[in-house]
């Protein structure tokens, strides 16, 4: 759910972790696959074996094809080894995956993002990708697997699999309507509030969207704002350029840059608005482009992509799913095989000619498809500057920032757009209340 | 109890009229009917609004803005193809299927253990009533997300994981259904069951023929509250199903918005389905007991 780019739904993150803390995560294998029965502990070399789950985050039923082709490829190199696959809806996801952890029933390949996969990971959960994997690791961005490398561990536990990056999404009519050149996207933050503030003057529209709750502590973060300390500790994002960054904010609530109703709201609501042609700019993932295509076909033929906005380091975000193998599992040398399979170059490549999210294996990135991008409609302009982006890109939002941190900060930022208290107080605030909720998570997972 | 179902409706009638009648003046008559609509035409919206857009939505052809501003509630190519794409997406008839079977069977097994249960509780004479009452209360303000590993667990040792009494068990009987049972049993007067008892009938027949004839409103209220929420539950019938297979509506319909897809009308198609669905069946078999309430006394006077 940390993802800025992939739809977020969870709100019950806070409750789960409530439960893990209080539930010991008790071992014992896998429900169901008695054909592993074997011992299938076979290293690399020996014949694999058996029977093994793996579990996907509501992939049904754009890429059941897909999924299924790539399952076949597999059981016909591995002849005894049998694959179930299993999709769960995202909603729910990351309640389904802490019962299972707790009673011994995970799958033996699991997909996961970031935000779910890190309260189990800390308690030591899913297999050392970095011995596990040591060979091929150096085949992926880095920065993608580094999303999985929790500072608590050390080490990444999982193989990265696809990834999406921010692109500036904006309306072209509506910087025709304000006078703006529709061929120049903004490419700083000042230039995103000039043409902001331009468009609020000029047209019926509102500039941009905050969308606070996804955003704020990425955009915090891009503009060079430390966000925790380095051990993940301590919250130590009170400085001046975040105070600014509200300032900037809280001046655009009162000159109706943004819509009122617009500082409480959600990602979501950000889509909803600019398919509604209510907002000029979407800064997104390109993967969007195809959800506003299917809603408001007119807004989708305006729109226009430019570069992600990044700051002064020019380092670009990116939102990122991983492929995982529980230490559980009673059948470990099969699960990984089909976790290094899924992830290899050659799916990735065919994964992402579906649709418009990006491969994390650095030798798909050099594909044509990418590099020689034909066509000069809004996705193969995404697709090529979202492959442009990517080798650079880092998970901005550090990785032992959780729902509830994100939430505490949320809400004093909102309180300071509404002029309870000002931003310098907002802030301070809000860096006191993330501290306790780091703190707690500490306490709950006896670090 | 029963004041929570059907009097409330009538026993808004006279007072409105009242007073406008006392006004005499035609005009502050009119007045009054005009706000009294006014306000109810406010509900309306407020209550149907959502509804009418999602239903809107769900008829809108390609091509069509679903997000446009001021909202379109006439789609200009009006089509059924979001409903006949929603049961292409899912395997939409064995989703239902497995949903009513849930929802039924919970619908069943509230109203016959709430019943019992509030009968025991509203006049039978035992210990620790008074604890046993306390209990099943407290369990109201407990939230499932606490107990759900334990509830898992307990499924799990019963071999109940990935069917659907795995599903319907936890839900079998709730404090809500039992607390509603109890007070329909408390209003009915206790001259009725001591008229049975002098004509010499048991326990037993005392519920089953004097009882619970008495309090259709209360299993009714039941009945459409358990089914429901049956029906719209999501995240244990997610957790305790293994198989898609066996996958419930509401579980199944998640489905309908890709990771990277989400084709609204479609999604209102379906979400049109778990709505409408229910309601359409509630209302034809229960809606006599629901209006009729509890009132028709046995005991004149």
């Amino acid at each position: 759910m940390r993802s800025t780019f992939f739809p977020r739904r969870s709100a019950l993150l806070l409750a789960v972790a409530l439960i893990l803390s209080a539930c010991g995560m008790g071992g014992g294998s896998s429900g169901g696959d008695q054909a592993a029965d074997a011992p299938a502990g076979t290293e690399a070399g020996g014949e694999l074996s058996g029977t093994i789950t793996f579990q996907t985050l509501q992939l049904q039923p754009t890429f059941t094809d897909y999924i299924n082709g790539v399952i076949a490829d597999f059981e016909e190199q591995h002849p005894e080894v049998t694959v179930e696959w299993v999709d769960i809806p995202f909603e729910g996801a990351a309640q389904r995956v802490i019962t299972d952890a707790s009673t011994g029933e995970l799958p033996d390949v699991i997909n996961l993002n970031p935000d779910f996969a890190l309260p189990l990971a800390v308690q030591g959960t899913f297999v050392n990708m970095d011995e596990a994997a040591a060979d091929i690791r150096d085949q992926y961005v880095e920065g993608a697997w580094n999303a999985f490398a929790y500072p608590q561990l050390g080490h990444g536990v999982a193989l990265p699999w696809y990834l999406s990056t921010e692109v500036t999404m904006y309306n072209a009519d509506h910087f025709e309507e304000a006078g703006l050149d529709p061929e120049t996207p903004p490419a700083t933050f000042e230039e995103l509030y000039a043409n902001a503030t331009t468009i609020a003057e000029r047209t019926d529209h509102f500039g941009m969207h905050p969308a606070m709750e996804n955003r704020l502590l990425i955009d915090w973060a891009k503009l060079g704002v430390p966000i925790v300390n380095e051990d993940g500790t301590e919250a130590t994002f009170d400085t001046p350029e975040a105070v600014a960054y509200l300032e900037q904010l809280t001046t655009f609530y009162e000159q109706g840059v943004i819509s009122p109703d617009s500082v409480t709201e959600t990602h979501t609501d950000e889509i909803e608005a600019y398919q509604a042609g209510r907002i000029a700019l979407f800064p997104s993932g390109a993967n969007f482009l195809t959800v506003i295509e299917e809603n408001a076909p007119d807004i989708a033929a305006a729109t226009r992509v430019g570069p992600q906005i990044t700051g002064e380091d020019g380092v670009p975000g990116m939102s990122v799913m991983g492929i995982l193998v529980p230490e559980a599992t009673d059948n470990r040398a099969a699960a990984l095989e089909f976790a290094r399979f899924m992830t290899n170059a050659e799916n990735q490549l065919a994964f992402s000619q579906i649709v418009t999210i990006l491969p994390s294996t650095l030798e798909s990135l050099e594909d044509p498809y990418f590099t020689e991008v034909q066509g000069d409609d809004a996705e193969a302009e995404a697709r090529r500057i979202s492959a442009e982006q990517i080798e650079n890109a880092e998970v901005l939002r550090p990785v032992v920032v959780s729902e509830e941190f994100n939430a505490a900060v949320v809400d004093r930022a909102e309180a300071a757009l509404l002029g309870q208290v000002t931003a310098q107080e907002a802030v301070t605030q809000a860096e006191q209340a993330a501290t306790e909720v780091l703190e707690r998570s500490a306490a709950a997972t006896g670090r | 109890m029963s004041a929570t179902t059907a009097p409330p409706r009538r026993s808004a009638q006279p007072p409105a009229v009242a007073p406008a009648r006392r006004g005499g003046g035609r005009g502050r008559r009119w007045v009054g009917i005009a706000l009294r609509y006014a306000l109810l035409l406010l509900v309306l919206v407020i209550t149907v609004g959502p509804f009418v857009w999602q239903l809107a939505t769900s008829l809108k052809g390609a091509g069509e803005n679903l997000f446009a501003n001021p909202p379109d509630l006439i789609p200009n190519n009006p089509t059924l193809e979001n409903y006949a794409a929603v049961a292409q997406v899912v395997p939409l008839t064995s989703y239902v299927r497995n949903s009513l079977v849930v929802a039924v069977a919970s619908t069943i097994t509230n109203c016959l253990f709430g019943a019992m249960a509030g009968y025991a509780l509203a006049r039978m004479r035992f210990r620790f009533r008074g604890a046993v009452l306390a209990v099943i209360v407290a369990t109201l303000v407990i939230p499932f997300e606490v107990i759900l590993i334990s509830v898992f667990l307990i499924t799990r040792s019963l071999g109940l994981v990935n069917t659907l009494p795995g599903v319907v068990l936890p839900t079998a009987v709730t404090a809500l259904s039992i607390f509603i049972m109890r007070s329909g049993f408390l209003d009915l007067p206790r001259e009725v069951e001591e008229a049975g008892q002098v004509d010499g009938a048991g326990e037993w027949q005392l519920f089953r023929h004097v009882a619970l004839p008495s309090v259709r409103g209360q299993l009714a209220v039941v009945g459409i509250f358990s089914f429901t929420f049956a029906w719209d539950d999501f995240l244990w019938p997610l957790i305790v199903l293994r198989d898609p297979a066996n996958y419930t509506l509401t579980v199944g319909i998640q489905f309908l918005s890709g990771t990277f897809s989400r084709d609204q009308a479609v999604i209102a198609a379906g979400t049109m389905m778990i709505a409408v669905a229910p309601l359409i069946l509630l209302f034809v078999l229960l809606q006599k007991q629901f209006f009729r309430g509890v009132g028709e006394g046995a005991v004149k006077g």
